[in-house]
């Protein structure tokens, strides 16, 4: 009996001692840590985790976990890769799928998007709108203005936002820019009014002043038979007055460019404020 | 005796098996002590939260949330520091670990340089504090504070009630000996050109802005002695007091880079330097 005994307590030390580096770190722990740390939003520890847990055998769910993981570090061209391993998944294969081609707007990667998009007839009916919303996304966000229609683009988005998206397509469609030429030829006729025509009164008013000034004085002087001073001023004058061509021509130049900028920015703003309209990730937690 | 036996061994078995969690854990412990001991805060941090997320009973929870927010200090990242020594504060009823745990929060504010944050949690504890020893250490890191602000005067102030605190002050002292007067510099600099520069110890440059307002001075005054009011203007406003403004904006500037090359530096050999608590 007590030879039973102490075989068991030998038994029970030798099983604690083999297990006693690995509770934490089984496979079970190891799993329910990594997805811990998903809903952390503690990303870059949940994949190696993730990582780590692959090495006691393929899971389908955790793989798509890894490529939420990566996308959400911004490590698309990765989270890809991920992603297509999983496109023979009998569970998730249309999910993984829907992620390659978030990955792929999201990184930009639009030409791929288009040739996938267009030669894949497998995509469900029901994220055909989301992905819908990504290309014409995607044309409004690269000012591809001769893409757009705006039914279309109303149609593709929730009705609650169809001012927002008409105000940008106006916007995109009718700017309001200035021609750089005209703003040239007025401040060749008055010095300062293309500046002005640019909407940088100040500017406008002291490039008038300035020419005005170096004008006067240059005749004033010529007149005053002071030449060299005359011509000092004709100089300066005449530097001037060509200075506020070229600056006008910038100005209009300039203020075309802020106003892709600001359309740029705002159109960003709202559609990354909005997660694009595209539904978050399975398995992201709230 | 036979059933002794078995009632021994089921005592056993079950006595391991309460043991063993609490055993893993302290393992737990162990193992992201080192990672941390060795630097390795990436993955000092990971064990931490591995400890705390199996860490059903909480009982390590200060300390877990504590070291993962050193850790995060160590590593730089002063905002995730900071929420982890405020979890380590919420998960902790023992006050002096509340009390510690504000004091880390403070010295990271100081290392962040969010002054205002810094002296407000301390200004806070202030009012409620009554322990003169925690008032002392309020004060110090108060004191670090206002260094790190650059206001060293107030520092000053602060650490000379303290005898402990002496080396420390003269540190302080020092630095408002070793400082420009801004205001004089720029006073000196409008009685004669290039004065302002040469308090600085900026000679090159006090002796460049003297001779420009020297010559265009002159060309200005020669100007109007000899009639052409004109030029005389035109010299005067477009070149004389061009140079002029610049001489005086000038020695503010050099004063003011200087006192705070002066204060970086203090800084840096206090840092590497004294003894005493740093943040």
């Amino acid at each position: 009996m007590l030879k039973k005994f102490f075989l068991i307590i030998l038994l029970l030390l030798l099983a604690d001692s083999l297990s006693a580096q690995n509770v934490l770190f089984n496979s079970k722990n190891r799993l329910s840590f990594a997805d811990n740390l998903f809903c952390e939003q503690d990303y870059l520890r949940a994949f190696n985790e993730y990582r780590e847990y692959l090495k006691f055998g393929y899971n389908d769910t955790v793989i798509f976990k890894i490529s939420i993981s990566l996308a959400q570090m911004g490590r698309f061209s990765e989270a890809i890769d991920y992603n297509k391993t999983l496109f023979g998944s009998l569970r998730l294969s249309e999910e993984a799928k829907f992620e390659f081609y978030r990955n792929l707007f999201l990184s930009n990667r639009i030409n791929e998007f288009k040739y996938f998009y267009e030669t894949d007839s497998f995509i469900p009916s029901e994220k055909e709108v989301y992905l819908k919303r990504m290309l014409l996304t995607s044309d409004l966000l690269s000012m591809k203005k001769y893409n757009l229609n705006l039914d279309e683009l109303l149609k593709a988005f929730p009705r609650s936002i169809a001012d927002t998206l008409t105000n940008f397509y106006k916007r995109l469609s009718f700017p309001n820019q200035k021609d750089p030429m005209l703003a040239g030829i007025y401040s060749a006729l008055i010095p300062g009014l293309g500046k002005v025509y640019t909407e940088e009164y100040g500017d406008g008013i002291t490039a008038f002043l300035l020419t005005g000034i170096l004008t006067y004085l240059a005749v004033d002087n010529f007149n005053a038979d002071h030449k060299y001073r005359g011509w000092l001023f004709t100089g300066l004058a005449a530097y001037f007055y060509a200075g506020n061509i070229y600056g006008s021509v910038s100005s209009a130049h300039k203020f075309n460019a802020d106003l892709r900028l600001s359309l740029d920015s705002d159109m960003k703003i709202f559609f990354n404020k909005n997660n694009y309209f595209i539904p978050k990730p399975r398995f992201i937690c709230d | 005796m036979r059933l002794n036996f078995k009632y021994l061994l089921l005592f056993f078995i079950i006595s391991v098996i309460n043991i063993k969690p609490q055993d893993d854990l302290q393992r737990q412990v162990e193992f992201a002590d080192n990672l941390y001991h060795q630097k390795l805060f990436y993955d000092a941090i990971t064990e931490y939260k591995r400890l705390l997320f199996f860490d059903v009973n909480r009982t390590y929870s200060f300390y877990a949330n504590n070291k993962i927010a050193q850790s995060y200090k160590g590593g730089g990242k002063f905002d995730d520091a900071v929420k982890y020594f405020k979890k380590a504060e919420l998960s902790t009823l023992d006050q002096s670990e509340k009390f510690e745990s504000k004091l880390e929060i403070i010295k990271v504010n100081i290392l962040r340089e969010t002054t205002q944050q810094s002296i407000d949690l301390i200004d806070e504890l202030l009012s409620e504090e009554k322990d003169k020893e925690k008032v002392k250490q309020l004060d110090y890191w108060k004191a670090w504070t206002y260094m790190f602000a650059n206001k060293w005067e107030i520092a000053y102030q602060i650490l000379n009630i303290y005898p402990e605190f002496s080396e420390l002050s003269k540190y302080c002292k020092e630095v408002i000996d070793e400082k420009y007067s801004v205001n004089f510099a720029k006073l000196l600099a409008y009685i004669l050109p290039g004065a302002g520069q040469f308090y600085t110890g900026e000679y090159l440059s006090g002796a460049m802005s003297l001779s420009w307002n020297i010559l265009f001075g002159y060309l200005t005054i020669n100007s109007f002695v000899e009639e052409r009011v004109f030029d005389g203007f035109a010299i005067g406003t477009l070149l004389w007091m061009r140079f002029y403004r610049g001489n005086y904006q000038n020695a503010e500037r050099f004063a003011e880079n200087k006192n705070i090359e002066i204060a970086n530096n203090k800084l840096k050999y206090i840092q590497q330097n004294y003894q005493g608590l740093k943040p």
